[in-house]
């Protein structure tokens, strides 16, 4: 089963994976003196509670599961190249698709610098993040969502990549050459949250005709201006957000079998992200243009967040968040923040265990559902972290997207210890 | 005849300290408190500039009234900045407690403009430009507010000399020290004032109270274990901050200082913030 696993996710990244496994031998060799090796992981136990009383499958309701990271670093002498692999794994016992294994980074990177310009160069699988906002990821385009991880957008695969930057007075210059595609990864019928049907991973189609193959390209420009943080980006190739497509896959007598199968366009996207930090104000805008299957739309998002330090004559601080979502179309299936405002509340203790609560909602202008998450945590000793999560969806309409999730409201609570 | 070299040593330290000891003519001359205040400050400034950029291990170790305590290890990266006008660029990478571990606070420092601060999130990649503002809480639950830590730019304060007085302490309790006190001219302070002792040796910083914004004597921070390093700077090897009011206290050591190691202005990008180790 494991070993099942580990096949499956090195075969996904295979032409990178032995690429990396070449270099990994390769610059040791070169660097033989001087290596510097790190080690370092996360255990974590997860306890999940669905509170919701509509369960018409008699799925469990309260469910755990474990998870692991680790990461081996390697320097050499000044920390130049670097060398980095994580592998990241959960055993879910409730669920087999979310039992997976994922490289998040096997890369090596290299720094250079001249009086005018910096250089680095990455190859092999990482993550990167672009944006400002806090209640949605528009901008943010290179890795493929772990959906099973969260359905919050926040865990990502390892992308396999070629990255080249350029730095100057003017700005960053970063070049993305991406040569295989990741696909998202969705629950089984047993698992939850459920999207509401089940997706079936061994059905997948493309738009290109090269499928997870096509090499995908991204440049980003950013700069710092004075209180200004800009980022200017394009991405072309395969869309990380997949359409589900219900499809016929054969006949149970008369009866047709329906799968419903995730399909990935081509996609053309130009972006812009921009944050201005004024006092204790952070100003923050996303906005973008993408093309997929002959159509073009626009969409974006506005926001703030205001820090009152030491409120109440106490060390705490309090930040309040408001954010606008826009999307030109209306109510379309794949974004279900298309007229949305999220409001939030974050409370910093700023003790000894960093103590944080932060509390949100998004709700629908359009009257269509309310969603709201609340994570809190804290730090127990020196290398523990306890981490408690609510996430429930109310007075939804059906025919939002969201909908599917409506009666999958839950209680998380994850125990994490670092080595 | 190791012993007796090494005694005779310190016996030239200890008779050359006091011939040392001859305060600058502008400031033994100057009879304005203001003018006076401001002229000790510079000379302190101007004995700890020059040393290009630094390299260093600190860790911090928290004790609350109950006497339970908590520890914190860090790296910090500075690049002093050529241009007097403007502040330093420094960056600390955490490594303790785990949970934090390969966070990156990066700061360009101004003068009396919010200096630019960055904080780099290893766990999903985020390099998030972040406020400022926040100067009188509590780094990372310590008794060493933001703004104690610091780059503290002479522009930054107004000063005003108060006294002469024996520097107190074991390590120069021969050495007279200058007692100035300086009012925070940047927004958002949590102080009236700081009272700080400089020797008038090597116009080192001693020890300095710190006044809350009812004017109350909130903390008081010592600063010991001076050493040489590059044959020029004088270094501190430990801080240590009492608060008055909760009793808690917090010692900041600097296990190593290592000044002139080649950094540059790539070493302190915001878009190299992910590459940092």
């Amino acid at each position: 089963m494991t070993r099942s696993i580990i096949s499956a996710a090195c075969a996904a990244v295979v032409s990178l994976c032995g690429l990396t496994a070449s270099l990994t031998a390769v610059i040791p060799a070169a660097y033989a003196d001087g290596i510097e090796w790190e080690y370092e992981g996360l255990a974590e136990v997860e306890g999940r509670h669905f509170s919701a009383s509509d369960n018409p499958r008699g799925l469990d309701r309260t469910r755990w599961s474990v998870s692991g990271e680790v990461t081996v670093d390697a320097y050499a002498d000044r920390d130049n190249p670097h060398m980095r692999l994580t592998v990241f794994g959960r055993h879910d016992p409730f669920d087999d698709r979310r039992s997976h294994l994922d490289v998040r980074a096997a890369f090596v990177e290299y720094l250079w610098d001249s009086d005018a310009l910096s250089g680095d160069v990455k190859v092999g699988l990482d993550k990167e993040f672009w944006g400002v906002l806090e209640s949605a990821h528009l901008v943010d385009i290179i890795n493929q969502t772990d959906f099973v991880e969260s359905i919050d957008g926040e865990d990502k695969l390892g992308q396999p990549m070629v990255q080249l930057g350029i730095g100057s007075e003017w700005g960053t210059v970063r070049l993305f050459v991406m040569p295989y595609f990741r696909e998202r990864t969705f629950p089984g019928f047993e698992g939850r949250p459920h999207p509401g049907i089940t997706i079936d991973p061994h059905r997948v189609t493309y738009e290109s005709s090269r499928e997870e193959k096509h090499v995908d390209v991204a440049l980003r420009y950013s700069h710092v201006i004075g209180d200004w943080d800009v980022g200017l980006s394009h991405f072309d190739g395969t869309a990380r957000a997949p359409q589900i497509q219900p499809t016929v896959v054969g006949f149970n007598g008369r009866q047709p079998i329906i799968a419903f199968v995730p399909f990935y366009a081509q996609l053309s996207q130009t972006s812009l992200d921009l944050q201005a930090t004024k006092g204790a104000w952070l100003l923050k805008l996303e906005a973008l243009t993408k093309e997929e299957l002959g159509a073009r739309h626009e969409q974006g998002g506005l926001g703030f967040e205001y820090t009152l330090y030491g409120v109440l004559d106490s060390d705490a601080d309090l930040g309040l968040v408001g954010e606008y979502l826009w999307d030109e179309r209306s109510k379309p299936a794949d974004n279900a923040f298309d007229n949305d405002v999220f409001a939030g509340i974050r409370y910093a203790l700023n003790d000894v265990q960093s103590t944080s609560v932060l509390l949100g909602g998004i709700f629908d202008l359009d009257g269509d559902a309310i969603s709201l998450a609340v994570e809190a945590e804290t730090r127990l000793g020196d290398a523990a972290r306890l981490t408690v999560e609510y996430r429930g969806i109310s007075q939804v309409n059906p025919t939002d997207p969201l909908a599917a999730f409506a009666d999958d409201d839950f209680l998380e609570i994850r125990l994490g210890r670092f080595f | 005849m190791l012993t007796r070299t090494l005694l005779t040593a310190s016996l030239i330290v200890g008779l050359a300290a006091p011939v040392m000891a001859e305060i600058p003519a502008n400031i033994a001359a100057e009879s304005d408190p203001v003018a006076k205040g401001l002229l000790i400050a510079q000379e302190s400034d101007a004995r700890n500039s020059g040393y290009v950029d630094s390299e260093s291990d600190m860790k911090m170790l928290l004790t609350n009234q109950h006497g339970d305590t908590a520890e914190r290890t860090m790296r910090q990266r500075v690049l002093e900045n050529p241009d007097p006008a403007d502040g330093d660029k420094s960056l600390i990478v955490f490594d303790n407690p785990r949970d934090v571990k390969g966070t990156v606070m990066l700061t360009y420092a101004h003068h009396l403009d919010p200096d630019d601060q960055w904080l780099y999130l290893p766990s999903i990649k985020k390099k998030k430009r972040i406020s400022s503002a926040n100067k009188s809480g509590p780094f990372m639950g310590s008794e060493f507010a933001y703004e104690d830590l610091a780059s503290s730019e002479i522009q930054k304060y107004s000063y005003k000399f108060l006294r002469d007085e024996p520097c107190g302490g074991a390590e120069v309790a021969e050495r007279t020290c200058h007692v100035v006190a300086r009012y925070p001219l940047y927004e958002r302070s949590g102080y009236t004032k700081q009272v700080v002792w400089i020797d008038t040796v090597d116009y080192q910083q001693r020890k300095v109270e710190f006044y809350d914004r009812q004017d109350a004597h909130l903390k008081t921070l010592k600063v010991t274990e001076y050493y040489l390093i590059n044959d020029r700077f004088w270094r501190p090897a430990r801080f240590y901050m009492v608060n008055h009011k909760t009793g808690k206290h917090t010692e900041l050591v600097w296990t190593s200082i290592k000044l002139g190691v080649g950094l540059n202005d790539a070493d302190f990008n915001k878009s190299r913030l992910g590459s940092i180790r």
